[in-house]
C-alpha cells in the first residue's frame, strides 16, 4: 500500500519511491518491455486510489495497452468509465497542432494536474512514451523534460517517461539520464536501476538528514518529557508551599484543635486520680477516665495526622473518597480560625453523595484555600454579619458540586475568570497563587471551578468533581445533615 | 500532675464542700464533647453536682438556670461564644459567677472576658487546683 511518504511503483526493481515529485525514465527495446513494466505500474496506481494517465505511442496502440491492462485489472472498464484512468494517444497529447511546443505542453500539464486535483485525487501517476519525438525537436524536448521537474516539483506525482533505446544515440541517453532522477533499463535480460551520482548523493544526504532529524526529534521529545516532568514537579512543589504557608497562617488556630483533646485527656487524668483517692476507690470511674484518656489521645493523634498529611509533600494519589468527610476535616482544622474571626459557619451537606475519585490532600487544600479566602474577604465587614456557608450537592449529571459562600464585600472584578490566573490577587498581602493552584487541582481531577456574585452580599466559589466510576462508588452513607455546625460535622468524622 | 493532685489533697483541709454535696449545681458549657465530659467527671470526683451543655443556646434554654451556682464557659464556641452567653445571662438579670476556659493562646478574648465580669479565664489544659478554688469561691458567694 502507498503511505503518506511513499508511492508503490509496482515495478519490482524500483519498489517504493518518495511520494513527491518522482520523475524517472525507462529505456525499452520491445513492446513486451513496455508491457512488462507499465501494466504493473498502472495497476499499482489504481490499487492505491491514484489517478492514472497512460500516454501511449507506437509500438503500442491504445487498444493493445487497454487489453493488456485489462488482463491484470479485470474491472478496468469500470475504472475507465469512472475516469479514474485515462489511456491517451501520445501524438494527441504531445503534438497538439502537429508540432511540439514545450511551453504549451507545460501549461497543459499544469491545467491537467489542476483538473485532476480538483476531482479529489491526492496522487497522480503518469507514464508517457516518446517514440513520436522527431530529431529536430530533441533539444527542445530535453529543455521541456528539465522544466517538467519544476511542474512535478513537490506534488504527489509520479512520472515515468519511456524511451525506445534503439532510437536513442549515446548523446540522447546522456540527455535523458541528466533530466531524470533515475533510469530503468534491461541489463543481461533483467531490469536494472541506474542512478545518477547526484541522486545517490542526494539520497545519502537525505538519509543523513533523516537520521539527524530523528535524532533531533528524539532529543527534543526527551527535553519535552523532562520539561513536563519538571513542570509537574514544580506544580507539586508550589501546591505544597501553598499548603504549608496556609497551614502556617493557621498555626495558632490549629494548635487549638490539638489542644482540645490534650486538655480533655489531662482533665480525665485528674478525675481518675481523684476517684482513685476516694474511700473506697471508685474503680469503675477510674476505668472510665482511663478509657477516655485513650480516646482523647487517639483524637489528638488523628488531628496531628491530618495536619501532617496537609503539610507533607507527597505524590498525587487516587483514592475514592467521601467529599463531605473531607470537608468536615478541613472545617475542623479551620474551626479555631473561624471562631477567632467571629465567622459563623453553616454546612448543608447533601446526603447519599456518591464517592469521588481523587487526591484527598489536594482536594482538602482547595477547600482550605476557599475557606481562608472567605474568612479574609469577610474581615472588612461587621463581626455580626460574617457568615460562611459550605454546601455539597449532586449535579443532575451525577457529579458532585461543592460551594463555599461568604458574606464579604463580594467580587470587584469584571472578569471573574481572572481570579484563577496565577499572580492575580485582590488582597494586599496575597501571592495570587491560591486560586490558580486550586484550579489546576480541580481540572486535574476532571472538574471545573468558578466564582459568582451572590444575589445578596458576598461571593460564592464552586467546583465540580466527577464521580468515581467503579462499583464501590455507589451511594455512600452521608455522615452529615443540613444546618449542622462544623463541630458536629467534624466530630462525626472522628 | 501528681504535684497538682497533692495540692488538691492538701486543699481539702481548708474547708469547702468536703464530702457532702453543695446544694447548687455547676454548669459546664463547651461544644467539645471530650472536654465537657472530662470536666464533669473531674468535678463529680469532688462531689459537685454537674450539668453539661453542648452549646450556649442549650444552656440558656435550660429551665433551671437559677439553680446554677457557677458556670464554666468555653470562650471559643462556634455558634455562640462564652462571652455572648455571659451577656445574655446579664441581660436576663441572672448573675451566675462564670469561669471561662479556652484552648486559644490568645489574650484578647481573655481580657474581654474579664471585662465582662468573669471570675477568671483558664487556658486549656486547665489549672485544676485553680479551677477547684474558683468553683468553691463561686459557690460560697
Amino acid at each position: 500500500m502507498a503511505t503518506e511518504t511513499h508511492l508503490k511503483t509496482g515495478i519490482d526493481v524500483v519498489g517504493d519511491v518518495a511520494a513527491w515529485g518522482a520523475h524517472f525514465c525507462l529505456f525499452y527495446e520491445t513492446k513486451e518491455d513496455l508491457l512488462d513494466t507499465l501494466i504493473s505500474y498502472c495497476k499499482s496506481g489504481l490499487e492505491s486510489e491514484e489517478y492514472c494517465l497512460w500516454i501511449v505511442a507506437e509500438p503500442l496502440t491504445i487498444d493493445e495497452a487497454r487489453d493488456a491492462l485489462k488482463e491484470a485489472v479485470p474491472n478496468l472498464d469500470q475504472y475507465l468509465a469512472d475516469s479514474r484512468i485515462e489511456i491517451a494517444p501520445a501524438r494527441e497529447w504531445f503534438l497538439q497542432g502537429g508540432t511540439f511546443d514545450g511551453a504549451r505542453l507545460t501549461s497543459a500539464w499544469y491545467q491537467k494536474l489542476a483538473e485532476i486535483s480538483a476531482k479529489g485525487y491526492a496522487t497522480i501517476r503518469v507514464t508517457g512514451d516518446t517514440t513520436w519525438l522527431a530529431k529536430k525537436d530533441w533539444n527542445h524536448f530535453c529543455d521541456y523534460e528539465d522544466g517538467l521537474n519544476e511542474v512535478i516539483g513537490n506534488r504527489r506525482l509520479a512520472v515515468l517517461c519511456t524511451y525506445p533505446l534503439a532510437a536513442c544515440g549515446a548523446p540522447q541517453i546522456l540527455d535523458v539520464v541528466r533530466t531524470h532522477q533515475f533510469m530503468l533499463a534491461r541489463r543481461n535480460g533483467n531490469w536494472d536501476v541506474v542512478e545518477t551520482a547526484a541522486l545517490k548523493r542526494a539520497k545519502a544526504e537525505l538519509n543523513q538528514l533523516n537520521d539527524e532529524l530523528e535524532r533531533r526529534v528524539a532529543e527534543r521529545t526527551g527535553e519535552l518529557v523532562r520539561a513536563s516532568e519538571a513542570l509537574q514537579e514544580s506544580q507539586l512543589e508550589l501546591a505544597h508551599v501553598n499548603r504549608v504557608t496556609t497551614m502556617g497562617q493557621l498555626a495558632a488556630s490549629i494548635s487549638h484543635e490539638v489542644m482540645q483533646p490534650i486538655a480533655a485527656a489531662i482533665t480525665n487524668g485528674y478525675a481518675g486520680l481523684r476517684w482513685l483517692d476516694s474511700q473506697p476507690p471508685d474503680l469503675e470511674e477510674v476505668r472510665q477516665a482511663l478509657d477516655r484518656i485513650v480516646n482523647e489521645g487517639n483524637r489528638a493523634t488523628d488531628v496531628i495526622d491530618r495536619i501532617r498529611a496537609l503539610v507533607k509533600k507527597a505524590p498525587a494519589r487516587s483514592d475514592q473518597l467521601n467529599i463531605n468527610e473531607a470537608i468536615g476535616e478541613v472545617i475542623a482544622l479551620t474551626r479555631g480560625e473561624l471562631v477567632k474571626q467571629d465567622v459563623s459557619v453553616q454546612t448543608q451537606l447533601a446526603q447519599d453523595l456518591p464517592l469521588i475519585r481523587g487526591d484527598r490532600v489536594q482536594l482538602q487544600q482547595v477547600i482550605l484555600n476557599l475557606i481562608i479566602n472567605a474568612i479574609e474577604a469577610m474581615s472588612g465587614v461587621g463581626k455580626g454579619s460574617r457568615a460562611l456557608l459550605i454546601a455539597t450537592e449532586q449535579e443532575p449529571s451525577g457529579g458532585v458540586v461543592v460551594s463555599v459562600q461568604d458574606s464579604g464585600p463580594g467580587l470587584d472584578v469584571e472578569d471573574l475568570d481572572r481570579l484563577f490566573e496565577a499572580f492575580y490577587t485582590t488582597k494586599p498581602g496575597g501571592m495570587g497563587m491560591g486560586l490558580s493552584i486550586s484550579r489546576s487541582v480541580i481540572e486535574a481531577h476532571g472538574g471545573r471551578i468558578w466564582a459568582s456574585r451572590n444575589v445578596g452580599p458576598g461571593a460564592t466559589f464552586q467546583f465540580t468533581l466527577p464521580v468515581a466510576s467503579t462499583p464501590e462508588a455507589d451511594a455512600w452513607p452521608s455522615q452529615s445533615e443540613s444546618n449542622v455546625g462544623p463541630v458536629a460535622a467534624a466530630e462525626r468524622t472522628r | 500532675m501528681s504535684l497538682a493532685m497533692d495540692q488538691l489533697r492538701r486543699n481539702e483541709g481548708r474547708g469547702g464542700a468536703i464530702g457532702g454535696r453543695d446544694p447548687r449545681v455547676i454548669a459546664v458549657v463547651d461544644d467539645d464533647q471530650g472536654f465537657r465530659d472530662a470536666l464533669q467527671r473531674f468535678l463529680r470526683a469532688f462531689a459537685f453536682e454537674v450539668e453539661v451543655f453542648a452549646s450556649g443556646e442549650d444552656f440558656l434554654r435550660s429551665s433551671r438556670l437559677d439553680a446554677f451556682g457557677c458556670v464554666i464557659l468555653d470562650l471559643a464556641m462556634l455558634e455562640m461564644s462564652g462571652l455572648e452567653v455571659q451577656q445574655q445571662l446579664a441581660a436576663r438579670g441572672l448573675r451566675i459567677p462564670a469561669v471561662f476556659v479556652t484552648a486559644h493562646r490568645d489574650d484578647h478574648l481573655g481580657q474581654r472576658a474579664f471585662a465582662a465580669g468573669g471570675l477568671a479565664v483558664l487556658g486549656k489544659p486547665v489549672d485544676h487546683v485553680e479551677l477547684i478554688r474558683l468553683v468553691r469561691e463561686a459557690l460560697r458567694a
